[in-house]
């Protein structure tokens, strides 16, 4: 792999976003994701190859170590900022498609729930898988849910919740995207949830972190 | 013995007949279930009690909190409450960017207007243990003021917009929890939600840097005039359980369920009050009684074994059955039973 790519993985995983930034302080005063993806379109790297071989490893790394327990909060957002700073230059190659997404994933924190903290990593290491995440907020209705299907058929969903008074809600919003597109893969997530009450409520999978969110849409396409 | 008696002795890992008891409520469960809480305390009584006193009007306050609309608190967040009776979420944020951090001024007016003229008085009119509850939640204070993902970028660059803000809560924060060490209040509490349910916001390595020195700058304060300093936090904190003992924190309340209770028996019983408390996730809301009555024998095997050290508290929410309540401190009151060195089921 050229060893540009290695970098720009690099900064991904650390969160070094440009020259300025001053994290990680290990890494002060030298480029970031933003400087060297410029450069490696400037090499005529393929932007796909960026994607796939750059961006979605490093932002990898990082959602395993998340998962692990083996950093918080403050690096994945870090490793996320870096990645748009990426992305940004990736922007034009997605807009002519030239480079495309490994599909869409919708995601919202059901009704009568406004935590999102979850939620919003969940859709940034998404995003950093290569996928295209379209984020419906908090407090989303099941129609929310379904208008956003219809708009973008094929998508696969992500349900989040954070109060057990919240969670049965997700119940309604699976059975109703399974009602009219039973295709849909419906994973959920938050505090309260586990499997077996992904397996009650029919919906396709349960994940602790947003890691293995990535990991189980990679396996369905 | 009085209320106040069986919470000290607690407090100090000294044997007691029955464990004192607290209760917590969600607004939600005093605006619309009046009655039942009522008749909860009346068989319940609890041993704790609040001073009387009362804050200053804020210059920024407008609106009303936990009624469905919008309210500014006295820090200038713009709260959105969607749902009778519960906090809401921070939609307008008064230091979202840095422009305005020079000219900000955290509401002084609150304290400088307080009246805590009658908070002595209430002390010695009860002889339940007097627990006040101080402004300070330091953390959660940067996230209503910045946004949350804000501040943990700012925890991450370390930058010193950042530390200068810190600096203006603590030194508000510090006043307050001072104002409270003049008093005659037995304790006083402080909290900030550190927790995600399986793991620490930050790390305990940042947490030990930014946060702890000024913990235990409230904790210096609170132990010199000998306070009971009672701490909470939501989530899973076990990483600084330690940190809090070492700084001075007499009573922990935290989402025990969400750690390995007997983990937390092994190494902190008799060098911590746990304060509470039964899991609001699930039990307190869906649990049968059978459950919530092993839920207590758990926590009392596990941390109480009959010596002391543990408050027998949880908080109502606003759904949760009335009979899943009683049922606490019904099993609280009860002789306990079996094997204390094994684990219950
Ligand atoms: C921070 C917090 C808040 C903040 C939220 C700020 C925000 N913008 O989100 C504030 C203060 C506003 C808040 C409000 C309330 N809260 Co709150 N809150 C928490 C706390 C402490 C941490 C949540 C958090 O952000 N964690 C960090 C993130 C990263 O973790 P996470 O959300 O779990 O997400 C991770 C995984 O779950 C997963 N994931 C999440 N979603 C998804 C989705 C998919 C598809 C997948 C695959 C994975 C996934 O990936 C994420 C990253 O690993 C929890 C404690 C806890 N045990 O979780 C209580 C907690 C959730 N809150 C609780 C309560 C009761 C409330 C209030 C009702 C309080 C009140 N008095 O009004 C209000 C509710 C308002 C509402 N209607 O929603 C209770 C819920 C109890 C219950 N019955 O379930 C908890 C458990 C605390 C407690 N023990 O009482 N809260």
């Amino acid at each position: 792999m050229e060893e540009i790519l290695t970098q720009i993985a690099l900064c991904i995983e650390r969160g070094k976003i440009n020259l300025e930034s001053p994290y990680p302080p290990d890494m002060k005063g030298q480029p970031g994701a933003d400087e060297l993806t410029k450069q490696a379109i400037e090499q005529e790297i393929a932007p796909g190859k960026i994607l796939s071989d750059a961006l979605v490893p490093g932002m990898q790394v990082v959602g395993e170590k998340f998962a692990k327990g083996e950093v918080y909060i403050p690096d994945l957002l870090m490793s996320a900022k870096a990645m748009n700073a990426s992305m940004e230059h990736l922007k034009p190659f997605f807009e002519s498609g030239e480079v495309k997404t490994r599909g869409v994933f919708i995601i919202g924190t059901v009704q009568g729930d406004l935590h999102d903290i979850g939620k919003n990593l969940v859709g940034m290491v998404v995003k950093g898988g290569g996928w295209e995440v379209i984020d419906l907020g908090v407090d989303v209705s099941t129609e929310k849910f379904i208008g956003a299907l219809d708009q973008n058929p094929g998508a696969a969903v992500g349900l989040s919740a954070l109060l057990t008074t919240t969670m049965p809600n997700m119940e309604n919003i699976v059975k109703s995207i399974k009602e009219k597109y039973p295709d849909t893969k419906v994973i959920i997530g938050g505090a309260p949830i586990n499997e077996s009450y992904a397996e009650k409520i029919g919906a396709d999978a349960y994940y602790p972190d947003p890691q293995g969110a990535v990991n189980f849409l990679n396996s369905t396409v | 013995m009085s209320s106040r008696d069986l919470v000290i002795k607690t407090l100090n890992h000294e044997p007691v007949e029955r464990a004192p008891r607290d209760l917590w409520t969600l607004p939600g469960l005093s605006m619309n279930r009046g009655d039942e809480l009522e008749r909860l305390l009346a068989k319940f009584p609890t041993d704790f009690a609040a001073p009387k006193a009362r804050y200053g009007h804020g210059d920024r306050d407008k609106g009303e909190a936990y009624r469905i609309g919008q309210y500014t608190d006295s820090w200038g967040s713009v709260w959105h409450v969607a749902e009778e009776g519960v906090v809401g979420e921070v939609k307008g944020f008064p230091l979202q960017g840095w422009s305005n951090l020079g000219s900000y001024r955290p509401p002084y007016e609150v304290l400088d207007n307080a009246d805590f003229s009658v908070v002595n008085k209430s002390c010695a009119d009860t002889d339940k243990f007097v627990l006040a509850g101080s402004q300070a939640r330091l953390f959660e204070r940067l996230q209503f003021l910045r946004g949350s993902e804000n501040v943990f970028i700012d925890l991450a660059c370390g930058t010193k917009e950042l530390r200068q803000l810190i600096e203006m809560v603590h030194d508000f924060e510090m006043r307050d929890i001072c104002m409270w060490a003049e008093t005659d209040v037995d304790g006083v509490s402080f909290m900030d939600d550190w927790g995600a349910q399986n793991s620490l916001l930050i790390s305990p390595d940042m947490w030990r840097e930014v946060f702890k020195p000024l913990y235990r700058n409230y904790c210096d304060v609170l132990r010199e005039a000998g306070k009971y300093i009672f701490f909470h936090s939501d989530g899973y904190i076990e990483p600084i359980y330690e940190d809090l003992i070492e700084i001075g924190v007499h009573a922990v309340n935290s989402q025990l369920f969400c750690m390995d209770i007997e983990g937390i028996g092994e190494k902190y019983r008799g060098r911590v009050t746990f304060w509470g408390e039964i899991d609001r996730q699930h039990l307190l809301p869906f649990g049968t009684i059978d459950e919530i009555r092993n839920a207590v024998r758990r926590v009392r095997l596990a941390l109480d074994r009959g010596q002391g050290g543990v408050i027998a508290q949880c908080e109502w929410g606003k759904h949760d059955p009335y009979e899943n309540i009683e049922a606490v401190y019904d099993e609280w009151m009860e002789p306990m039973d079996g094997d204390v060195t094994g684990k219950c089921a």
